[in-house]
Order: C-alpha cells, then sequence, then structure tokens
C-alpha cells in the first residue's frame, strides 16, 4: 500500500511540475486533506512524493517551453531551452533525469547518515535552543525573499498573529476566536494554504495568462552520449552535494540551491561565457542541486522538528495532524515513520526516472493542456478537498478569504511563504519562549548565554543588519541571470 | 494606492491584534500571559506597516499627479470567479454538490470563453458528474441539499 502511496505521489508530483501554474506547495495543501484518511506513513510518503517529484518534472517544461514548471526549476530554463532549439532536448532531458537520480540518491545516504547524528545531538537543545533556531530558520526565510525584505518580515508577523488564534493551551484563553467553536483549535492550515497558494495562483492566472510556445522538435537520444557525462558528471556532483547542504538550512530549500549552483558552476567554468546558450552544466547541476536540497531538507524537520521551507512545513502539519510530533524523539519513538519515508524516497527516485524518460512523451501532451481547462479541476479540487476535512462551510469560506488575501499580497508585492512558515512555527515558538522565560525566571539573557541559542541569534541578528544594507551588498535571489 | 490601503489595512490589523492583547494579559517576564506573542507579532506588523505607508505619502508628494493608471477591467475574471465561489459556498449545503457545482464550472469555462456556451454546458455537466461519482467513490460526504440530489 505504501507502494501505492508513493506512486500517487510522485505521478502527481511530476505531473504538477510539468504544469507550470501551480507549484508542490499549492498541489500538497489541495491534497492535504486527502492523506488525513490514510495511514501516517503512507501520507507523509505521497506528501513527500509530490515534493521531490515535482523538482524532476519542473525541468520538463523549462527545457521544452522556456517556462519552469517550479521555481527551483528557473535555471534550467537558461540553458535547457537552448539545448532544445538546438535540437539537443533528448540530452537535456535526459541529463537532468539521470542527474536528479543521482543526487536525490545521494542527498538520501546524506540524510541516512546525518539525520540520526543530528538527533543525537538535537536531545541536548532545550526551549532557548528551539526558540532561537525557529527564529533564525524563519530570519533566512525573510532574507531571501525575491521582494521587499521588509513586506517579507511584515508577512511573517502576519502568519504568528494567525498563528495565535485559538485556544492557548497553557492558560486556556480563547484568543481572537470571535466566539466562533470553529476557531477554538485555531484556523485550519489546510484552508490558509489552498487559498494562499491554490486559489491565488488561479486568480493571478486569470487576470495574466503566462503563455509559452512548445518547441516543436522531435526528442530522440534521452539516453545521454559519454561525452554528456564526461562533460557533466562533476556538475551533478557538486550540485548534489551543495543542493543538500543549502537544503539542510532553515530558510534555504531548492530554488537558493539552483541559483547558488550555477553561479559556481559558471565560476568555474573553463568557458563562463557559453553559459545561457546551451551548456549541458547548466542544466545538469542546478538539476542535481534541486533534487539534493529536496533531500537535505528533510533533515531539520526529522532531526529538530523545524520545517526549513513552506514544502516541510506542509509535511510538518500534515504528520501532527496524525499525531506525530517531528522532531528527535520521534526516531526513537516512531522509527518506522523515518526510515519509512527513506526506504520510499529511494524506491520513488527509480519510478521517477521511469516516469520521466520512457513516458517522455505522455508529459510533453501534458504541457499542451491550456489553463483554461486546468484551472476549474484546480478550484473544484480545493473546494471539496477543503470541505472535506470536517464538512464545514467556514473552511470554504477561510479558504476563499484568504484566495483573496494571497491575490492581493501577490499584487502588493507580499509573499505568502513567509506567512505560512510564521504560522507553523508560532505556536513552537511561543512555547519555547514561555518554556525558557519559566527556567530562567524570567531573565532574558537566557538565549545569550547558552552557546547554541547565542550562535542562532546573534546569526539572525546579522541577517537583519545585512538586509538593511544596500540591496546591491545582499544576497537576493535572481530573477534575471 | 494599492501601498497605502494595503499599509493601512495592516495598521489596522495590528493595532486591533495589540488591543486585543492587552486583554488577554502579557503576564510577566516570570509568568508570560498569553496576549504577549500576539502583542510582539503586531507590533512588528504596526512599525513596519507604518514605515511602509510613511514612505509611500513621501514618495506620493515627491511624484504628485504620477499615479498609475487603474486598469480595472483586467480584474474582471478574477472578481467573477471570486464571486461564483462565494455565491456557490451559501448555497452548496442548501441546494447540493450537483445542483451547484454546474452552474460554478459552466461559470469558470465561460469566464475565459463566453462564446463556446454549448460546449461549456457540455463539459460542465460531464465533469459535474464525473467529480461527484469520483468523490462518492473516495467516500468524500458531499451534501445533498433540499432536493436530494445524488443520494
Amino acid at each position: 500500500m505504501n507502494l501505492l502511496y508513493c506512486f500517487v505521489g510522485v505521478f502527481i508530483g511530476t505531473l504538477i511540475g510539468v504544469l507550470p501554474g501551480i507549484g508542490s506547495v499549492g498541489t500538497m495543501a489541495i491534497l492535504f486533506p486527502v492523506t488525513f484518511n490514510a495511514p501516517p506513513l503512507g501520507a507523509i510518503i505521497m506528501l513527500a512524493g509530490i515534493y521531490y517529484g515535482s523538482m524532476y518534472g519542473g525541468s520538463t517544461t523549462s527545457i521544452l517551453v522556456n517556462i519552469p514548471g517550479e521555481m527551483a526549476s528557473v535555471m534550467t530554463c537558461l540553458d535547457g531551452y537552448q539545448m532544445a532549439l538546438q535540437g539537443r532536448a533528448g540530452p537535456a532531458l535526459g541529463i537532468s533525469a539521470f542527474g536528479s537520480f543521482i543526487a536525490g540518491s545521494l542527498g538520501l545516504v546524506g540524510l541516512m547518515f546525518l539525520a540520526p547524528a543530528l538527533t543525537t545531538l538535537a536531545l541536548g537543545f532545550g526551549p532557548p535552543e528551539y526558540f532561537s533556531l525557529m527564529t533564525l530558520g524563519l530570519m533566512i526565510l525573510i532574507y531571501i525573499a525575491q521582494k521587499s525584505l521588509t513586506k517579507a518580515l511584515i508577512s511573517g508577523g502576519i502568519g504568528l498573529i494567525l498563528s495565535y488564534v485559538g485556544l492557548d493551551i497553557v492558560t486556556g484563553t480563547e484568543r481572537f476566536s470571535f466566539g466562533l467553536p470553529e476557531f477554538i483549535d485555531g484556523i485550519g492550515i489546510a484552508p490558509i494554504a489552498m487559498g494562499l497558494f491554490g486559489i491565488a495562483e488561479v486568480l493571478q492566472n486569470l487576470e495574466t495568462t503566462v503563455k509559452g510556445t512548445l518547441l516543436k522538435t522531435k526528442i530522440k537520444g534521452l539516453l545521454p552520449t559519454l561525452q554528456d557525462w564526461s562533460d557533466s558528471i562533476f556538475s551533478i556532483l557538486r550540485g548534489a552535494v551543495m543542493g543538500f547542504c543549502l537544503g539542510i538550512l532553515p530558510g534555504g530549500g531548492a530554488s537558493l540551491s539552483t541559483y547558488v549552483t550555477y553561479a559556481v558552476e559558471k565560476k568555474i567554468s573553463k568557458h563562463p561565457e557559453k553559459f545561457g546558450t546551451g551548456v549541458i552544466q547548466g542544466v545538469a547541476g542546478p538539476e542535481a542541486a534541486n533534487n539534493g536540497a529536496s533531500s537535505g531538507a528533510f533533515v531539520p524537520l526529522m532531526t529538530l522538528g523545524i520545517p526549513s521551507n513552506a514544502v516541510m512545513a506542509m509535511l510538518f502539519a500534515g504528520l501532527l495532524v496524525h499525531g506525530i510530533t517531528p522532531g528527535p524523539l520521534m526516531l526513537q519513538q516512531r522509527p518506522e515513520i523515518f526510515w519509512g519515508l527513506i526506504a520510499s524516497m529511494y524506491i520513488g527516485n527509480v519510478i521517477l526516472i521511469v516516469l520521466n524518460l520512457p513516458l517522455i512523451g505522455i508529459w510533453v501532451q501534458v504541457t499542451r493542456v491550456p489553463f483554461r481547462f486546468l484551472f476549474p479541476m484546480i478550484v473544484l479540487l480545493c473546494i471539496v478537498g477543503v470541505y472535506s476535512i470536517d464538512s464545514s462551510i467556514l473552511d470554504l469560506r477561510v479558504m476563499m478569504f484568504f484566495g483573496v488575501v494571497g491575490y492581493l499580497m501577490r499584487k502588493c508585492g507580499y509573499e505568502a511563504p513567509p506567512l505560512i512558515l510564521a504560522y507553523v512555527l508560532g505556536p513552537g515558538m511561543e512555547q519555547a519562549l514561555r518554556q525558557s522565560l519559566i527556567l530562567s525566571n524570567g531573565d532574558f539573557t537566557i538565549f545569550l548565554v547558552r552557546p547554541i541559542s547565542a550562535v542562532c541569534l546573534s546569526l539572525a541578528a546579522l541577517l537583519i543588519i545585512l538586509a538593511v544594507l544596500p540591496k546591491k551588498k545582499r544576497l537576493v535571489m535572481p530573477e534575471n541571470t | 494606492m494599492a501601498e497605502r490601503i494595503s499599509s493601512l489595512v495592516l495598521i489596522v490589523v495590528s493595532v486591533s491584534v495589540f488591543w486585543g492583547s492587552l486583554k488577554y494579559g502579557i503576564g510577566t517576564p516570570v509568568n508570560p500571559g498569553s496576549g504577549l506573542m500576539p502583542m510582539l507579532a503586531s507590533l512588528l506588523v504596526f512599525g513596519l506597516s507604518s514605515g511602509l505607508l510613511l514612505k509611500e505619502i513621501i514618495r506620493a508628494g515627491k511624484h504628485r499627479g504620477q499615479g498609475d493608471a487603474a486598469n480595472l477591467g483586467r480584474y474582471a475574471k478574477p472578481a467573477s470567479l471570486v464571486a461564483g465561489i462565494v455565491a456557490y459556498s451559501w448555497l452548496l449545503e442548501l441546494l447540493g454538490f450537483i445542483t451547484v457545482t454546474f452552474p460554478l464550472l459552466f461559470l469558470m469555462f465561460s469566464i475565459t470563453e463566453p462564446h463556446k456556451c454549448r460546449r461549456n454546458l457540455l463539459i460542465s455537466a460531464v465533469i459535474t458528474l464525473a467529480s461527484f461519482a469520483f468523490f462518492r467513490f473516495l467516500r468524500v460526504d458531499l451534501p445533498i441539499g433540499i432536493f436530494h440530489i445524488g443520494w
């Protein structure tokens, strides 16, 4: 049965990756209610499959249509599409799939060895360390915001406020529930996420339709040649390592790793001027990085119980729904979840190679489906999905509200990922802060006298200082390279 | 204009949350209350939103008369969809899934291709029935409404 969940997850993930418009977070939000009836391991396997499956699928549209199917596939457009124009779409797709497979597998090895070791370290963490680490994670995500840092901070603040709606478990006080019994347990993450990422995306695409021209070329030679392997193997290995390391960072993720990897490959290349004209390293490196990062992102979630990005926040919520609290104790108390997930990811990677290479013709046809046929399905899935949670019309209205909010946020330059991450981290941060103050008898210096906490808060403060520097000095994810 | 409105809305929200937090009590450093974290978050949002509003007012003052032209026509499609789903949420439990989903789907297909009426009707009907069967297969409990259609 878990194999079926794995297959469904990676298939849907690949489909979502191929279709520009709705990303993996939106899809996970839409399918979130479906996982409520599944066993915990099956649910997590499916949600995880959607994530790393979308990393594979995103490269197809990047290479063939010059539109990234996923944010993490933006860099693949630069050289992938150029390779396709030169009649080398097959090798581009092939090296992308094989590079993703190699990096994903290496990332899993890293996860297998690093996670148990980090868990041992994390068992020594106390409330001050958790509070500081969560603050750092939130700050990193805000720091690398594509648009305005101030607005990303505001989004994070709003996310924190939303997370405090409902019953305070310490004092029993009902906060901001306006007398509605449905809000006593807080606002559900599914309506918020489905609204912000699903409905908002549909509304935005209705306003301005993105058009791409599918390259009319026969795709042949999917298996890379020896020369292709020779040119790209070290890029794949570098991408895998960089992606994994960057994916571990709270606030990091697949997108950041692809930008960094592309920049590094260009820097160390003997012919940097050729990047952007169709060099295979420009495809191999970023594609390996995004799959390495997708494995690395599981490390802070599984070992510390801290989601490092919006996708992990959804997985975090998915585990909580099934009564499993991610963190250092999960490996001890529920090892079958961790090791079952690892095993499924190995199998998922193999399934993805089969899906992405021999069946590439099917995905090419999928890219032809116009948005005007897709969005009614997406809306219907969102509506039924959110209604099916509690058969509550209020959830539907909340989703619609956040759909409009998400749409207006995009119009005004506010980003949703800081909001959703803050929403997920908010209760944990509050609990950690309160416990820390009780431990220290009200002394705030507890966050500074403990070394790990002090380091994390110092890094967070450094990010704020760097953020107020002029834009050209700040590391910003480039929109155009 | 959008910047000013969004900043004002955020200021109002943050002030409301701040006020509410004080009512819940922020406690003491030794025993933090329920209102502490909401208060801190609201202060963050208030401070930053006020800064943005001020910046926008100064910018607008320097570039007086250079406002962006509002092109309201492009919001027609998103607004139609929002209106449709709001109406859907009011009628779903009253009239049932099939009765309400069909017009919603018809609206959605008509938003992008209003001239293909017959085709939109046909596709809407097919998808409504297919989706009902699919969700029933998944044992999703869908409302049947006062007409008991789909029971």
